[in-house]
């Protein structure tokens, strides 16, 4: 394998404010050009893990990790000069909420020519537009100088990929890109950053809640749950051959257009978590005694990494359980 | 269309402005002729005798019914007939004319430095609040909202003009001291005008303590506002986004969430601009500085009602007119509102 | 370390709670003690406010005088004390008639809204667009210069704000459930106005009525520093000051200790009211 773009190892991170940990220790890597989706429900942690990698919750709270490298160089240790730099040239970000992540008083092209020089911004001025009109913009030239709110929340978003595209980065961070918008958009958002990615050759950590999105991009995906790692692995694999019981949980939600809607009945019964054992023993329908006791440590089984002492019996044990369960609505 | 609604807008301030106008002239109206019991026995002042009271009755049309008197009041005011003041012997508007830039004096001064500094302290404060300057402006900021203005003033000038006597105790630039002109009333204008850079060292010496003490008495205000609103800005998520492009961070504090704030900030201090005639009186009587402020104490101690008619009607207009140009200024900060218009 | 981080976080927690609970305590004492001085001065101070002696006019701050004397020869210490009625006392007066006031056409304006709530309103715009300070000098100048004049300015300067703000939260709390319950059972407008609307307002006015003792204390002095207040002997905290103008030079503790009075009052009175509207979020 070569050397990853990015490195993550045992990030921690806490918000001054909680008493849990948001993320617990986890580490991950991103192979140059090649996309890593992020899944997890609301509360996973994987929001703040995208926001940590970028250095953007300094003062909201508690960031560790052993080392995030970064082009080898280890992101935690850089000043804050190095660190717009980096912002600026090496990573792009695309957030969730267009509408907020916008200065509403403020034209688009002055934002986002904001981060550079005076002697450089008619040159970036012109790339902007060049960006723009690819990511789907009519009329680039004069939508750089109107103001957001005068614009759709697919256009805000579409700006937004073009601002960050902007400074020629080689990874982009996208935290629910989507999400946020109609569905319609989203597909069209979704084919558009994925058709950019490989033609500028750009490394992409996606993060999502919908598997189905990362389904669609990502070559391999990274499953979260209250803040660790579940299971780590291409995204086929892990989508066909689901060795964790959270993550065949999470792919049984997704409605599916043809099929009967699967009830499920694991995800509301919660009980008291043990701070020894797995993260996912409180809501899980497998749980044994060990699983309170002892926590399973990520282990690599075929293709993928997974954490969960029946990760051999699980696909077993599900489907016979759903055999039961399934019922039609 | 979009000018029909301009115009509509602006007709409808217009009217807002002309109906405050009219009502803080009924007010004082009421204030002077209806609340005293004798207002001819005020105004012939507390030595006049029976007749003399007869007499001031007459002359000022106070025999006659109070909705006649009324009328003759509106149409004296707006032909700019504001009577004259009985301890000066003159018509009030001389005075006026000539009192009031001796206190636009104090007033702009004033204005430019809080409006400045307090933008700028409350800048820091939002900024870095852990730092030791936001401390002390947490607690000082506390107390200069709680120090009553003529109070710090007296300090001033315990400190500075009796203890030290680095600077005087009360008083304007005596023109006569340096024989300049009076083009204007403001004492430090005049001596610039005059070219007289003697004359303006006494200017700027005596403006020092009434101006410091104004300020004192308004920065607080204006610091705590800004600090409030752009905290608030700070947190909001395009401030992020602006991080995550690698904005230095001054200039998302300035650009981006300083510019989102400034709209209640420029609201209050058009306010402040209003409530800075207040302080001026209670500052010109601490430091007998000749202004509007000192003329209408008088007026009030003596109870000489046209200037405090005519003041109270100066300075309401006033407001009303910087508030209402305030209003006007916010399309310019906030292009929504500018698309809205 | 992240042990230690977690319990100094959650003892942090507990803690503000804490100082948050003491704070409140404090404050309670604070104004518990400025009532006993209101209504009781005699209990702490030492001398007459009004006694003549001359022979010790103008003394320094001694044993016998801790703040010294005025150009009367009385004890400013005893002053300052029996002023607090006059001040401080006045100014809750104001605030809690300007606050009622206020909260009575505020509620009424925003329940019926219609024509009441229109000329109420625009009643109360009119009155806010006047500069507060010069509009309550010139009533009480007009009132006729006495304490009385200056308490009836202040509250007739005041009530407007208390007004527009109840409105505001009348209008909100009009259409939560309730409201609606109470009317289903056939509550009068009368009996929803006072008994399920006004007491919601309660906290947000009593967080203002707070700050503005404060600033009413320093309006109050400064008309009675322009003699439009309190009149001598009266030992009123802005009169003092006002008749300490002219000692200024060589009597520097005659101005200083009652404007330390208004400076202590003031700056708790709206201390508390910043630590409780912040204590609400």
């Amino acid at each position: 394998m070569s050397t990853p773009l990015l490195s993550v190892k045992n990030l921690e991170v806490r918000y001054l404010s909680a008493t849990a940990k948001a993320v617990k220790g986890i580490s991950f890597e991103i192979q140059p050009a090649t996309c890593l989706a992020i899944v997890g429900e609301s509360g996973s942690g994987k929001s703040t893990t995208a926001l940590a990698i970028a250095r953007l919750l300094e003062n909201s709270a508690n960031t560790k990790a052993s080392e995030i490298l970064f082009e080898g160089k280890n992101i935690l240790n850089a000043s804050k000069k190095e660190l717009r730099k980096l912002r600026r040239e090496r990573i792009g970000i695309v957030f969730q909420d267009p509408i907020a992540s916008w200065n509403l008083s403020r034209k688009v092209g002055t934002q986002l020519l904001d981060a550079f020089d005076k002697s450089e911004r008619p040159e970036r001025r012109e790339k902007l537009i060049h960006f723009m009109e690819k990511v789907g913009i009519d009329k680039a030239a004069q939508v750089i100088d109107m103001y957001p709110y005068m614009l759709s929340g697919g256009m805000m978003q579409r700006a937004m990929i073009a601002g960050a595209l902007l400074g020629n980065p080689v990874l982009l961070i996208a935290d629910e890109p989507t999400s946020a918008l109609d569905v319609t958009v989203q597909a069209d958002l979704l084919h558009l950053l994925s058709e950019l990615r490989k033609e500028q050759g750009l490394a992409m950590l996606l993060v999502s809640h919908n598997l189905a999105v990362v389904s669609q991009i990502a070559e391999r995906t990274v499953v979260m749950y209250s803040g660790e790692i579940v299971e780590e692995g291409p995204t086929s694999t892990l989508i066909n051959s689901s060795k964790h019981p959270y993550t065949v949980n999470l792919i049984r939600s997704m409605p599916a257009m043809d099929q009967p809607r699967k009830v499920n009945l694991y995800t509301n019964e919660v009980r008291n978590a043990s701070s020894e054992g797995c993260v996912y023993a409180n809501r899980c329908p497998l749980v044994i005694p060990i699983c309170n006791s002892q926590k399973p440590e990520l282990q690599l089984i075929g293709e993928t990494n997974v954490a969960c002492h029946r990760h051999s019996e699980v696909k077993k044990l599900l489907e016979v359980s759903n055999g039961s369960i399934t019922s039609d609505s | 269309m979009n000018k029909f609604k301009r115009i509509r807008k602006f007709a409808q301030r217009f009217s807002w402005m002309l109906l405050v106008v009219w009502a803080s002239l009924t007010l004082t109206f009421i204030l002077s002729r209806v609340i005293p019991a004798d207002p001819a026995r005020l105004a012939a002042g507390l030595q006049a005798g029976p007749e003399q009271v007869l007499e001031v009755r007459k002359a000022l049309g106070l025999d006659k019914p109070l909705i006649v008197q009324y009328f003759t009041y509106l149409k004296d005011i707006l032909r700019l007939d504001l009577g004259d003041s009985i301890q000066t012997r003159q018509p009030v508007l001389d005075d006026i004319l000539r009192y009031l830039p001796v206190t636009l004096e104090l007033v702009f001064l004033s204005f430019f430095i809080y409006a400045i500094l307090g933008v700028l302290f409350g800048v820091l404060w939002a900024r870095f609040p852990r730092n030791i300057f936001s401390k002390f402006l947490s607690f000082s900021s506390i107390l200069g909202v709680a120090m009553p203005v003529f109070w710090v003033g007296l300090l001033l000038q315990l400190i500075f003009a009796a203890k030290l006597q680095w600077l005087p105790l009360a008083g304007s630039l005596q023109y006569q001291d340096f024989d300049i002109t009076r083009y204007t009333g403001m004492g430090i204008l005049d001596s610039i005008l005059s070219w007289n850079s003697e004359a303006l060292r006494a200017a700027v010496l005596a403006v020092i303590l009434p101006v410091t003490t104004l300020v004192l008495s308004q920065i607080a205000i204006a610091t705590r506002l800004t600090k409030s609103t752009l905290e608030v800005e700070l947190r909001q998520h395009y401030v992020r986004t602006a991080r995550a492009r690698g904005v230095a961070e001054w200039k998302i504090t300035i650009f981006d969430a300083l510019r989102n704030a400034l709209n209640p900030v420029v609201t209050m201090l058009g306010l402040q601009f209003g409530w800075l005639f207040g302080g001026t009186i209670l500052v010109e009587v601490v430091f007998s500085w000749p202004g509007l402020g000192l003329y209408s104490f008088n007026a009030f101690r003596t109870f000489d009602y046209n200037p405090i008619l005519a003041i109270t009607l100066v300075v309401t207009v006033t407001f009303v007119v910087v508030n209402e140009l305030v209003a006007l200024l916010y399309p310019l900060l906030d292009p929504k509102l500018r698309e809205r218009k | 370390m992240i042990r230690l981080r977690a319990k100094i976080s959650s003892s942090r927690g507990q803690s503000t709670n804490i100082s948050h609970k003491v704070g409140t305590w404090s404050f309670s004492a604070f104004v518990i003690l400025l009532l006993t001085v209101i209504f009781f001065p005699g209990l702490f101070a030492p001398y007459d406010p009004l006694e003549l002696d001359v022979i010790n006019r103008l003394q320094a701050p001694s044993k016998a005088h801790l703040f010294g004397t005025d150009e009367g020869g009385r004890d400013i210490f005893s002053r300052v004390l029996y002023g607090t009625k006059d001040s401080v006392g006045a100014s809750m007066v104001i605030v809690l008639m300007a606050s009622g006031t206020g909260t009575i056409l505020g509620a009424i304006a925003g329940w019926f809204g219609g024509r009441i709530d229109f000329y109420l309103m625009r009643m109360v715009d009119v009155f806010l667009s006047f500069p507060y300070l010069v509009l309550a000098m010139a009533l009480a100048a007009s009132l006729g210069r006495d304490m009385r004049s200056a308490i009836l300015a202040l509250i007739l300067v005041w009530w407007p704000s208390y007004a527009r703000m109840v409105r505001g939260q009348v209008l909100s709390i009009k259409e939560r459930l309730f409201i609606r319950a109470a009317r289903t059972v056939g509550a009068s407008n009368f009996q929803i106005l006072f008994w399920h609307i006004i007491p919601h307002t309660y906290r947000t006015v009593g967080v203002r009525a707070s700050m503005d003792v404060g600033y009413v204390l320093i309006s109050l002095t400064g008309l009675s520093f322009l003699g439009l207040g309190a009149q001598n002997p009266s030992p009123e905290w802005g009169l003092m000051i006002s008749n300490a103008r002219s000692y200024v030079l060589a009597s520097w503790w005659y101005s200083v200790f009652p404007g330390i009075a208004i400076l202590l009052v003031v700056s708790l009175f709206i201390y508390a009211a910043d630590r409780f509207s912040g204590a609400e979020r």
